[in-house]
């Protein structure tokens, strides 16, 4: 086989899910509970009696950018409040283990086992197609097909392009493609779903290879009538490993004197950098997140390494055009046309309609989901599986990793405005809350801008945004601070969260773009996450951060200049927005780090 | 027969939690501080000054002329911080220097 930069990582071995503990569990709860009341004190003390009535332009937004702020991390207490894992069964056999047979004859369940692609190497996909067949299954009847839906249409037709349709036939695997792009992945998955008869069906992105036992662990939740599909987390096997930072300096300024570079290794050799650069790992996210929606049964699907029941999704499908012709025929009814006329109408509209399974949305791994939670006569059932099932291939370059997240914040914006979870009928309270932190945390660079902007305008205004830092303010202050880190800590408990933080800070301009520009109401598109590193792009992405920056040490010389001579009003003030400024520039700094990032040992393989 | 009350609990501790929470609320905001705040700035000539005296000043002031509180309140509140004033040689109380005429009400 073909060789790709991530066959170094191919000994990596998963990380173990966080083990489940009521110690624990208790603990963040009453960390949680001491979090929202010392936020309230807080902000209760900020609205009543920090406000700079002489500088309201100032004061104003900072205050409204740290309640909504912390709107945020009350939704993320409620989300966090508890594991509630479902029951692990061994996988199916037969069908009326999974759905009632209402009368049909009994037979082994079928699975199909769909790799979705577009445009990815053909040599890529043959790895996941092969870990795929290497999938195991306790019982030999039942059928396990695996089709690679290739939306490319590289079936040999342009001699210029690789051949998709060749690496499957070699393979033995089906082929599946359609002659349009209509609904992108959903679309593709649609045509799919259109050609195929299994009762169960695992999605897999081109770069996602399966563990040998993906379905052995994951379809025996399908016991329970009402579980519409499992989520197994998405484990990115290649991320950037650790570099020592001395040869990290050595690489980079091309030191060569024995003596220096003795002496860089002394000072440095212990301190390592670099690991995960991008922020690619999602540990975060489907350990804790995703898993803890289990409890309010708000866990959504991602897409990759799903397995999914077939007639959930078509059940969803029908509902759908029902509810078209329903509204057909009030819309006639309301022209007063006569029966024979609506009748024909409605025949024309069951024959033109398409059945659509996944919404045909940029999001439509969240869109489905929302829509099955919401049906109030099924009640579909939503599990996130805690072990990792398959790897996948993460991101390698800053404009790739910003072009997959400005869609995700895209799509989950465009629901905002279009199908707001939150109001939306049919929904549980805890869906409703569990969806709309998803979606609020899109809304973070509204105030993560403001706290950007915020030193600097001191800097240069000499004005500050509260009527001082007096103790009173360090003393709400700190203690909901602590208390936050706290909270957090325990929740996402044996899980490094700083790199994460850092990217929610330095994200802030791809998502403000994505906010304006749904807000604008312009058509999200999908763009398919490039799986090959795309190469000077990156200005545009970490300009903002950079002016931030410049204009932040700029502020920093005037003021200390200021004080040098006695002319600065408050070095209080400045004090405390200078350390505001460099914990911001610490973060942002990460995004610049990763632009120009290269691999010490340069990646001689294809990549 | 423990075991029958068990189911209790898990409210007990979020009425404790919630309990606690409001106790560490209200702790919170009766800290006052020992010398922080004693100086007009954290870094500036340690000055002395009441503590948040003028700040308080200002506050009442602004409260009192944007109408949030009545000339009464005023003058009520205004003799508290007057108390609070160490060692000042204007911390007498209002009346006595009525008493004394050293005081002209202009609002009277």
């Amino acid at each position: 086989m073909e060789k790709f930069y991530f066959n170094r990582f191919d000994d990596r071995k998963p990380y173990h899910a966080i083990p489940d503990s009521t110690f624990r569990t208790y603990l963040f709860q009453f960390a949680g509970i001491l979090t929202a009341f010392a936020g309230i004190a807080y902000l209760r003390w900020r609205w009543q009696h920090s406000l700079n009535y002489e500088a309201m332009w100032f004061s104003l937004p900072l205050i409204l950018a740290e309640t909504l702020c912390f709107i945020g991390t009350l939704l993320l207490i409620i989300n966090f409040w508890s594991f509630k894992d479902a029951e692990k069964t061994p996988p199916v056999h037969y069908l009326s283990e999974i759905e009632d047979l209402h009368g049909r004859a009994d037979r082994p369940v079928m699975i199909d086992v769909f790799i979705a692609t577009y445009n990815e190497d053909v040599e890529l996909v043959r790895y996941s197609i092969r870990d795929a067949k290497k999938m195991n299954y306790p019982y030999t009847d039942v059928p396990v097909r695996i089709y690679v839906l290739d939306d490319g249409r590289r079936d040999g037709r342009d001699p210029s392009r690789q051949n998709m349709k060749k690496v499957a036939q070699e393979e033995g695997v089906g082929y599946l493609i359609r002659e349009h792009n209509k609904g992108y992945k959903a679309g593709n998955l649609k045509n799919a779903l259109d050609q195929t008869k299994g009762d169960l069906f695992a999605i897999l992105d081109a770069d996602t290879r399966p563990f040998p036992d993906f379905l052995v662990h994951t379809t025996g939740y399908f016991r329970r009538r009402k579980v519409a599909w499992v989520q197994t987390p998405q484990w990115f096997y290649d991320t950037t490993p650790a570099e020592p930072l001395n040869e990290v300096i050595k690489s980079r300024l091309g030191i060569r004197n024995r003596r220096a570079a003795r002496l860089i290794d002394l000072l440095f050799g212990k301190i390592k950098i670099n690991e995960d650069i991008f922020g690619n790992d999602p540990r975060l996210f489907y350990d804790v997140i995703l898993r803890k929606r289990n409890l309010y049964n708000a866990a959504f699907c991602c897409g990759a390494g799903s397995v999914h029941r077939r007639e959930a999704v078509m059940t969803l499908a029908l509902k759908d055009l029902a509810r078209e012709i329903r509204r057909l025929e009030t819309d006639l009814l309301r022209k007063r046309t006569y029966s024979n006329e609506i009748a024909g109408e409605t025949r024309t509209l069951l024959l033109e309609q398409d059945i659509i399974p996944f919404k045909f949305h940029a999001s439509e791994d969240i869109y489905t989901s929302i829509m099955l939670h919401a049906d109030k006569e099924n009640r579909w059932e939503s599990i996130q599986h805690p072990d990792i099932e398959c790897k996948m291939l993460s991101t390698q370059d800053l404009d790739s990793w910003i072009k997959q997240h400005q869609r995700y914040a895209e799509g989950s914006l465009d629901i905002a405005f279009k199908d707001n979870p939150l109001f939306k009928k049919g929904l549980t309270l805890g869906q409703r809350l569990c969806y709309f932190n998803t979606i609020w945390s899109y809304f973070a660079p509204l105030w993560i801008l403001v706290f950007l902007l915020s030193p600097i305008l001191f800097f240069f205004t000499l004005t500050l945004p509260v009527q001082g830092y007096s103790f009173d303010f360090f003393k709400y202050f700190i203690f909901f601070q602590v208390l936050n880190a706290a909270t957090i800590t325990l929740g996402a408990w044996g899980i490094c969260t700083k790199r994460g933080d850092q990217y929610y800070i330095s994200g802030f301009w791809f998502m403000l773009t994505a906010l304006v520009s749904v807000a604008r109401g312009k058509k999200v598109k999908f763009n398919v996450t490039p799986k090959n590193k795309q190469m000077g792009k990156h200005m545009q992405h970490i300009l903002p951060h950079l002016v931030i920056i410049g204009l932040g040490l700029l502020g920093i010389a005037y003021n200390i200049a200021l004080l040098a001579t006695g002319f600065h009003p408050t070095a209080a003030g400045f004090a405390a927005n200078a350390f505001w400024f460099l914990f911001n520039a610490v973060n942002l700094s990460i995004m610049i780090r990763a632009a120009y990032w290269k691999p010490l040992e340069p990646y001689d393989e294809q990549v | 027969m423990m075991s029958r009350y068990k189911f209790l609990l898990r409210p007990l501790f979020y009425i404790f939690s919630i309990l606690f929470s409001s106790w560490m609320v209200l702790w919170i905001e009766s800290i006052s501080p020992s010398d922080f705040g004693k100086y007009g700035a954290l870094f500036s000539t340690p000055v002395p000054a009441p503590p948040g005296g003028r700040d308080q000043l200002k506050k009442l002031y602004r409260e009192y002329k944007s109408g949030r509180i009545s000339s009464d309140e005023f003058e009520k509140k205004f003799e508290d911080l007057l108390k609070t004033f160490p060692d000042d040689p204007g911390n007498v109380p209002l009346d006595s220097k009525k008493e004394k005429n050293e005081y002209t009400d202009p609002g009277r």
